[in-house]
């Protein structure tokens, strides 16, 4: 329960950039609007993209452990950075659901569809492993590390996400015979697996931030 | 009984240690917790407020130590900083909702009562808080829970003195059932010579005092005199003898038997003096 709130305070606090958190979506409409070519995958992309960036704020909210009022509430230790994991799975789901409406909007001016579900789900649970990985390094890397080391860490695994996910999806395009083994691959039961996998391995990353806060907070 | 029992605590950082720190205070009383800058005394503090984590011994407040029950113990305890600990972006409001969220003995009526009685704004966010009002936002969300301790660390630094006498009121009443205790770190030490009832004096992480605030009072006496009432064996006796070119100031104990003579001035001290006089002594 104390996860949530820690997960309501997070929100509270980064209510200030609720309008910056849709910045990727809308502009994914605009392209979508505008570039004849843009394909519908490509908004759930540049929103995800958005997301990964935006979901580790509360990380960078606050970097002192010593700040008083959060860290006073009564509360075992890792419960608030569980809630800051629940903050960007919130995020990611806010994210989606407006690349999804951008796409349903887009739908009335371009003869478009949505996103294949297997593309969907597959691109959903990297970024779920993404997202993961990236809190635990914020949450391990020492309170008094600079601004500049964390916007690195927060950029970082947003460009390489994007500029990856770009990149694989035009060598397929080119090449698709040399993937044609890998896309066998990439079923509906096999995505739902893989995002399944994604989603329980995102909770043993933040189960494990939150003993590894705990251990470094009792140091 | 004791409500706040710190046994052999100890912190090491790179220049500094906190060594060996012990102190209790019994429930309706007031410690004032004073030394220089970088003596210990937030380091202390943040210990006890859990805020940082102690490389040896206990704290427990009321009988609890934050390992037997972490929820329970982090309620007990109200702490006032020198400066806000609230994150600036939310407002009064939001925090009230926090408080609610967190804290089972907290009672929202309680806290409307103090946001109405010091005008505090609802909606207003806390960085466009002036000193006083951030000072009062901490002060009410502590007097709104059913706190057992309060740690101040430096609150009434900066405030005018019609607050810091209302203050000084509120902590008197926050005592008065007999049920909760103040530990109160502050450099106006004239505050702590009117409602403290021990004080507990560190320097470079160590303990140098620790006693009843009227019976250190009555413990030295003052001593003023011209540079020809200095006598070897006076000065053997003095504590934190200043010498300028107009005489002499330091402490004497009251203890001594060495009578001052007739020339000298003597008078009963203030804390600001014994701490004054403890440090040059000390550095001799």
């Amino acid at each position: 329960m104390r996860k949530l709130q820690f997960m309501k305070i997070d929100i509270l606090r980064a209510g200030g950039n609720k309008w910056l958190f849709l910045l990727f979506p809308l502009l994914a409409g605009f392209i979508l609007l505008y570039e004849k070519e843009a394909q519908p995958l490509f908004a759930v992309l540049y929103s995800m993209f958005g997301a990964i960036i935006f979901s580790s704020t509360p990380f960078c909210l606050e970097r002192r452990s010593n700040c008083g009022f959060l860290g006073m509430l009564p509360a075992k230790n890792g419960e608030q950075i569980a809630g800051h994991y629940l903050f960007s799975l919130l995020l990611t789901i806010y994210d989606l659901t407006a690349a999804l409406l951008v796409i349903t909007v887009s739908r009335i001016f371009r003869p478009i569809s949505f996103p294949d579900t297997t593309l969907f789900l597959l691109i959903v649970g990297f970024v779920l492993l993404v997202i993961g990985i990236q809190n635990m390094v914020l949450s391990l890397v020492p309170a008094e590390s600079s601004t500049n080391m964390l916007t690195l860490i927060r950029m970082v695994p947003g460009f390489a996400f994007y500029y990856c996910a770009l990149s694989l999806a035009n060598a397929v395009k080119k090449n698709p015979s040399f993937f044609s083994d890998i896309m066998k691959l990439i079923t509906l039961p096999n995505c739902i697996i893989f995002f399944a996998v994604s989603l329980l391995l995102f909770f043993v990353l933040m189960e494990v931030s939150c003993r590894a806060a705990a251990r470094r907070d009792a140091a | 009984m004791n409500l706040l029992e710190v046994k052999d605590i100890t912190k090491q950082y790179k220049n500094f240690t906190l060594d060996h720190i012990s102190f209790s205070i019994p429930a309706g009383y007031i410690m004032g917790y004073i030394g220089q800058n970088g003596a210990g005394k937030t380091t202390t503090l943040n210990i006890i407020t859990q805020l940082i984590h102690a490389a040896s011994g206990t704290v427990s407040i009321d009988g609890l130590s934050l390992d037997e029950d972490p929820i329970a113990y982090r309620d007990k305890i109200g702490y006032i900083g020198d400066s806000s600990y609230y994150p600036e972006e939310l407002t009064l409001r939001q925090i009230k909702g926090i408080l609610k969220d967190f804290y089972p003995s907290f009672q929202p009526e309680v806290f409307d009562q103090y946001q109405k009685k010091w005008n505090l704004p609802d909606q207003k966010k806390i960085k466009e808080f002036s000193r006083g009002m951030k000072v009062k936002l901490m002060f009410a969300s502590v007097l709104s829970r059913d706190t057992r301790l309060l740690v101040l660390d430096e609150a009434t630094n900066g405030l005018d003195p019609v607050m810091r006498k209302e203050i000084l009121t509120l902590l008197q009443e926050y005592i008065s059932d007999g049920k909760r205790s103040v530990l109160f770190s502050t450099h106006i030490l004239e505050d702590l010579e009117q409602i403290a009832d021990y004080i507990f004096f560190i320097e470079k992480g160590k303990k140098v005092l620790c006693d009843s605030k009227d019976e250190l009072l009555e413990s030295y006496l003052l001593v003023k005199g011209g540079p020809e009432d200095l006598t070897e064996p006076l000065k053997h006796s003095l504590i934190g003898l200043e010498v300028n070119s107009f005489g002499f100031e330091a402490l004497l104990s009251s203890r001594d038997t060495i009578v001052p003579s007739k020339g000298l001035l003597t008078a009963r001290p203030s804390i600001d003096q014994i701490l004054l006089h403890m440090i040059l002594e000390r550095k001799r």
